[in-house]
């Protein structure tokens, strides 16, 4: 592998680690899982890569977090006070918002930021050699994870753990289970966001349907990452996330470099999350089949 | 403390399974009282809890602690005045996060502190713990859902007061427990109950009538939503468990259903 596409593949590891931390936050902090995701992902982008051409790309990352946290408290208010089902307002949320990220790039099915600048545009004086995204992306990463390893160490981030622990007994302690499920959300989707966000001014290009299948990428990137890391707790999922994202996207260049149709990734996605999923599944059913093979062995030895 | 005016409460009204919970059921606790509860299968016990602690609201009545009127308060209003204990240990606790993770919550409920706790807050945490001689104190680190059954129930019983709650309900939270760990965590109940500067007022249901008698000050007796015998310090003096059967009988004119309640 040459240093450019080293490079290339660091970036979009990490780029994409910001959207598996906000995965990790509803799928396994909160155990819900929330589809806004891929809606977030790209309406993050899309008011990065709106107000990165209007010459304010920094804002265009903040702003990208807190439309994709509105987004999230959207997802909140649907799936506590009205009471609907995760998948379906996460599919509510995310439908909507397709037309509402058409109209904040202008109608346009997608906005190219060349010769734009970008929140990388003055780092690459300061880092040579075209490390200059992956030296911003991997400073940001580091923040991300180390304030939110932070932010669940207080008591509202406990409470929010708490929540997608043993519901029951936040409900019975002094916390209401909408407000820290609203926080989880809206956290999460903001992270969602601020990861569409980065990749925007990252790859210089945003494109209307550049969230699709962003939460099985993500949720793929968290497992791989989690298989290679022991421990709990937060500290670890954070680790899983930007690990397993650069693994993911390492494995998929490797992938791209053999006669393996590019075509094929999104299946090959697909098939690592479901074989994580049905792992405990299939592990029984070994077990059980072996005992069964054991036992059979035996009386045909009498 | 707890002062119950009059409460009725009707499941499913108005449909083949109707049933009545609670019949205008009237009870005052006076601030430190450790009141032990009984009664049958169905009798209402439970019921009486879940509408002190806001799970649900009475038809009529009024619920008030502490002088304030609590009958419609969400359940997360009222909690951090009032500690509960469920039968099941899995309810207590988050059982993915550490001892000290459920602790620092416990701790941080009803405070406006946003981060976790100072070196003292901690040092009380490990006394607590320590106290409960089952060497938890050094295993702040491990996940709670490692943890046994009694070992849960003890951690829940600290986490519900270590910010001691004007009131502490224990619904049968012994029943799911192995002999020796219940009359373990039991004395713990005990000691955490008596243990603090001002006693904390606490209500008790248990299914073994003579636990009801020796632990706390007073004992009522429900049936089919009433209380049917409200004993206090002198008059459960000496009284044996044979004998307060024969109360019961006496005043319902029907034998006590034994089935479920442990004599011994
Ligand atoms: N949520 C509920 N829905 C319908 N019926 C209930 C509910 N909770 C309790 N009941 C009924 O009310 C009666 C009293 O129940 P409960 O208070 O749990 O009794 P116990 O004294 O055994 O704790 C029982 O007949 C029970 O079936
Ligand atoms: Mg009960």
């Amino acid at each position: 592998m040459s240093a450019r596409e080293i490079i290339t593949l660091l970036e979009l590891g990490l780029a994409y680690a910001i959207l598996s931390m906000g995965v990790f936050v509803t799928f396994r902090v909160l155990d819900t899982p929330d589809l806004t995701t891929e809606g977030s992902f790209t309406l993050g982008a899309a008011v990065s890569a709106a107000l990165a051409l209007g010459g304010h790309p920094a804002l265009g990352l903040l702003l990208g977090f807190a439309a994709g946290a509105l987004a999230g408290l959207c997802t909140a208010l649907l799936m506590t006070r009205g009471r609907v089902q995760p998948i379906l307002t996460g599919i509510l949320v995310m439908t909507g918002l397709y037309s509402v990220n058409l109209f904040v790039m202008g109608g346009k099915s997608n906005l190219p930021l060349m010769r734009v600048d970008t929140v990388f545009t003055p780092m690459e004086a300061l880092v040579p050699g075209g490390w200059h995204r992956v030296a911003l992306l991997a400073l940001l990463v580091s923040l991300l994870g180390v304030g939110l390893c932070v932010f669940f160490r207080s008591s509202l981030g406990l409470s929010v753990r708490a929540t997608g622990d043993n519901e029951r007994m936040v409900r019975a302690s002094s916390i209401s289970t909408d407000v820290t499920k609203a926080v989880a959300l809206c956290l999460a989707n903001g992270l969602c966001a601020l990861s569409g966000a980065v990749v925007a001014q990252a790859q210089q290009f945003t494109d209307i349907s550049m969230g699709m299948g962003t939460v099985l990428v993500a949720l793929a990137s968290l497992i791989l990452g989690e298989t290679l890391l022991r421990g709990g707790g937060i500290p670890r999922g954070m680790l899983s996330a930007v690990v397993g994202s650069v693994l993911y996207r390492a494995i998929v260049a490797l992938v791209l470099k053999t006669s393996i149709p590019a075509y094929a990734v999104k299946l090959m996605t697909a098939l690592l999350v479901a074989a994580a999923v049905l792992q405990p599944t299939l592990a029984r059913a070994l077990t059980l089949a072996r005992a069964k093979r054991k036992e059979a062995r035996r009386h045909a030895a009498h | 403390m707890l002062r119950i005016e009059d409460v009725c409460k009707t499941f499913l009204p108005g449909t083949v399974h109707e049933r009545r919970a609670l019949a205008h059921l009237s009870l005052r606790v006076a601030a430190g009282d450790f009141v032990t509860i009984i009664g049958g299968n169905g009798a209402g016990k439970s019921t009486l809890f879940n509408l002190v602690a806001g799970v649900f609201y009475p038809d009529t009545g009024r619920v008030l602690l502490g002088g304030q009127d609590i009958t419609y308060w969400p359940e997360h209003r009222r909690a951090h005045q009032i500690g509960r204990l469920m039968q099941d240990p899995m309810a207590g606790t988050a059982p993915g996060m550490t001892i000290e993770e459920n602790i620092t919550l416990a701790m941080l409920r009803g405070t406006r502190r946003v981060f976790g706790l100072s070196r003292r807050e901690r040092e009380r945490a490990r006394t607590l713990l320590a106290r409960l001689d089952m060497g938890l104190e050094n295993r702040l680190h491990t996940r709670v859902g490692l943890l046994s059954g009694g070992e849960r129930q003890a951690v829940s019983l600290v986490m519900s007061t270590v910010v001691p709650p004007r009131l502490l309900l224990l619904d049968e939270h012994t029943a799911a427990l192995d002999p020796q760990a219940a009359r373990k965590v039991l004395r713990i109940t005990d000691a955490v109950v008596r243990g603090g500067e001002t006693p904390i007022t606490t209500l008790m249901i248990t299914h073994n009538i003579a636990t009801a008698l020796e632990m706390g000050n007073r004992t009522l007796m429900l049936d089919e939503g009433e209380i049917v015998l409200d004993l206090d310090a002198p008059a459960r003096q000496g009284l044996t468990v044979e004998a307060l059967l024969a109360l019961f009988a006496e005043r319902r004119k029907k034998k006590f259903d034994v089935d479920r309640v442990l004599l011994s």
